[in-house]
């Protein structure tokens, strides 16, 4: 096998996984992505040169990857009519929660159908911000942003998903409010 | 209803418990994938613009020669329009390419009803039909092309120098400039290597004609390449010769940097130069294998009588790869009418005389051999067919004004 497959499997295969599947929620499409990613990388190892770090690279490659996949999943007509209108931009699918979160509790899978509520970008930075934990200039230099705009985008992501998350609960009743009120 | 309240650290929390998500497969499967997948991305990269190209190639060779033949059917049309008008500026070659489809026509159309072109659409179609895809086949340069232009001959060697290949070509005449001063302007455009043959022209000499006693000075440079070796020295004989016999010279005096004689390797030092041409037979001579019409060469010895001539050109000539330009199964007497500048041919029984190219350029090997020893026409005797070509054997044919017609850029 390639040694440069090799050490990328081993220090990140995992974390670029979960990273996709949190982006795209569904395994199968992540594990096909996974490889896309690989590809990518294998095709401009050369080109790496050591600005940033390995890691983060890796994490912006796969990020274009899930952005490519989104595009392709949308048909012509959304694209359009998402360039009037920029606020619709938000990927939106009805896939039946994943084996792995619908045996978690119930707030878990009330946060993850939220993240369906933000855009791609908001949930980019709540993905590598919370779940994969790095640091905001470490999600700066895999998105290509600005540390400022990782920060504001992170404020409007929390916002929209306490709102979310006050709705439905809200809507599901006192069961789910009393779970949180124990804690 | 009781809205509850989430703070920021809350939910971080609540992102950090997030399931972790493993991918179950084993590394060695994602590998396999990725080299399929990259290796299927590879010939995807190829097979796409080159399967364009070979689209862009076929629709190329099917809209060009549709374009072309738009064109020249425009040019038909009004060609025929001129003709119709009886305008004077209709060119010679193009009135000759008309009669010869009409005569082409009129040999296909053996029903015998008198052609004309208004009573018969159809025909007239054919006729513009046949037109476009017909070349004229002759090699020469007759009276009826000319039309009002001048003929320069050059006699260039060939690859090899082992003969000079006598080439014209027509240029429009102008009305300040005598047809020297125009054989010496265009003796720098001539194509030779693209008519494969040697690059020869301009000579590496200045031509000074006294108009009045037509006596040409040729001063050439003290290092001139004429001398170099018998061969050169050969093939610069012939090539001069041919070259000058159709300007209207006296006499050719050569000097070398303005002094009198030029130094010609075994002939030594020449002060005056007398051209040998005539009494040649000719030959058929292909540069390569792509050229379909042969060049009609000069070559060989001098023959006192044009039956010898006729007789030698039976013979392939190895030495400088002609080909024999009459083949054995024609055979012929010839009576010559020295008075009358007539040459007239008999056919035997059983020579093969077919309406095709290679007849076509027999008989213009015959007729500029005729050239060659005077002879103004030709008649030819007992053929099966009338017509071959542009030739109608039922009459007398003029000798060509000149061989091979090639046109300058």
């Amino acid at each position: 096998m390639d040694s440069v497959f090799d050490e990328l499997y081993r220090k990140y295969h995992h974390d670029v996984f979960q990273f996709l599947f949190y982006m795209v929620k569904n395994k199968e499409q992540a594990e096909d992505l996974v490889q896309e990613v690989y590809i990518r990388v294998l095709k401009s190892y050369e080109r790496f040169e050591g600005k940033s770090s390995e890691k983060t690279w890796l994490f912006s490659i796969a990020r274009n990857v899930a952005i490519d996949s989104f595009r392709k999943q949308k048909g012509w007509k959304q694209r359009i009519l998402e360039k009037f209108d920029w606020s619709t931009s938000q990927v939106k699918d009805d896939q039946p929660i994943p084996e792995d979160i619908a045996v978690q509790n119930e707030e878990i899978q009330q946060i993850y159908k939220c993240l369906d509520q933000c855009t791609v970008d908001q949930r980019l930075v709540i993905v590598m911000r919370y779940i994969h934990e790095f640091s905001i200039l470490e999600t700066a230099e895999s998105l290509g942003w600005t540390e400022s705009k990782v920060k504001t985008t992170q404020h409007r992501a929390l916002k929209i998903l306490k709102k979310q998350m006050e709705e439905t609960i809200g809507k599901e009743g006192m069961e789910s409010e009393k779970i949180r009120m124990e804690r | 209803m009781k809205k509850s309240e989430w703070s920021d650290e809350q939910l971080k929390e609540l992102l950090s418990q997030m399931p972790k998500i493993k991918d179950e497969r084993d590394p060695r499967e994602i590998y396999q994938n990725i080299t399929i997948r990259m290796n299927k991305r590879k010939q995807r990269t190829w097979i796409m613009p080159s399967a364009a190209a070979a689209l862009a190639a076929v629709l190329f060779f099917i809209l060009v020669p549709n374009l072309f033949n738009w064109q020249s059917s425009e040019e038909q049309v009004a060609d025929l329009a001129n003709q119709s008008e009886s305008s004077q500026k209709i060119s010679m070659k193009e009135n000759a390419d008309l009669q010869e489809t009409e005569e082409k026509v009129s040999i296909e159309e053996e029903n015998a009803i008198p052609y004309t072109a208004e009573q018969n659409p159809e025909v007239q179609d054919k006729m513009e039909i046949r037109s476009l895809d017909m070349e004229d086949l002759t090699t020469a340069v007759y009276e009826e092309d000319i039309g009002g232009m001048e003929v320069l001959t050059y006699a260039i060697p060939d690859e090899k120098a082992m003969m000079a290949v006598p080439v014209s070509v027509l240029v429009a005449k102008e009305e300040d400039k005598t047809k020297f001063d125009l054989f010496e302007e265009n003796m720098m455009n001539l194509n030779e290597k693209e008519w494969g043959l040697k690059d020869y022209f301009p000579l590496k000499a200045e031509f000074m004609l006294d108009e009045q006693s037509k006596v040409l000075t040729v001063d050439f440079p003290v290092d001139h390449p004429y001398g170099d070796g018998s061969a050169a020295e050969t093939v610069f004989n012939v090539a001069l010769s041919y070259t000058l016999s159709a300007l209207d010279i006296s006499e050719i005096k050569f000097t070398t940097d303005g002094k009198p004689g030029m130094d010609l390797g075994n002939s030594g030092v020449i002060e005056e130069f007398i051209p040998e041409y005539g009494n040649h037979a000719y030959y058929f001579y292909y540069p390569n294998e792509t050229v379909k019409k042969p060049y009609i060469v000069p070559y060989g010895e001098k023959f006192s009588s044009i039956s010898e001539a006729l007789a030698a050109m039976k013979e392939n000539q190895e030495k400088a790869k002609l080909f024999a330009s009459i083949p054995d199964d024609i055979n012929f007497e010839t009576e010559v009418n020295q008075e009358e500048k007539k040459l007239t041919i008999h056919f035997g029984e059983g020579s093969v005389i077919n309406n095709d190219e290679s007849t076509l350029h027999t008989i213009e090997a015959i007729l500029l051999t005729a050239k060659d020893f005077n002879y103004q026409a030709v008649k030819m005797e007992n053929a099966k067919v009338e017509m071959v070509g542009r030739f109608n054997l039922t009459e007398e044919i003029k000798v060509p004004v000149a061989a091979n017609k090639r046109s300058l850029p």
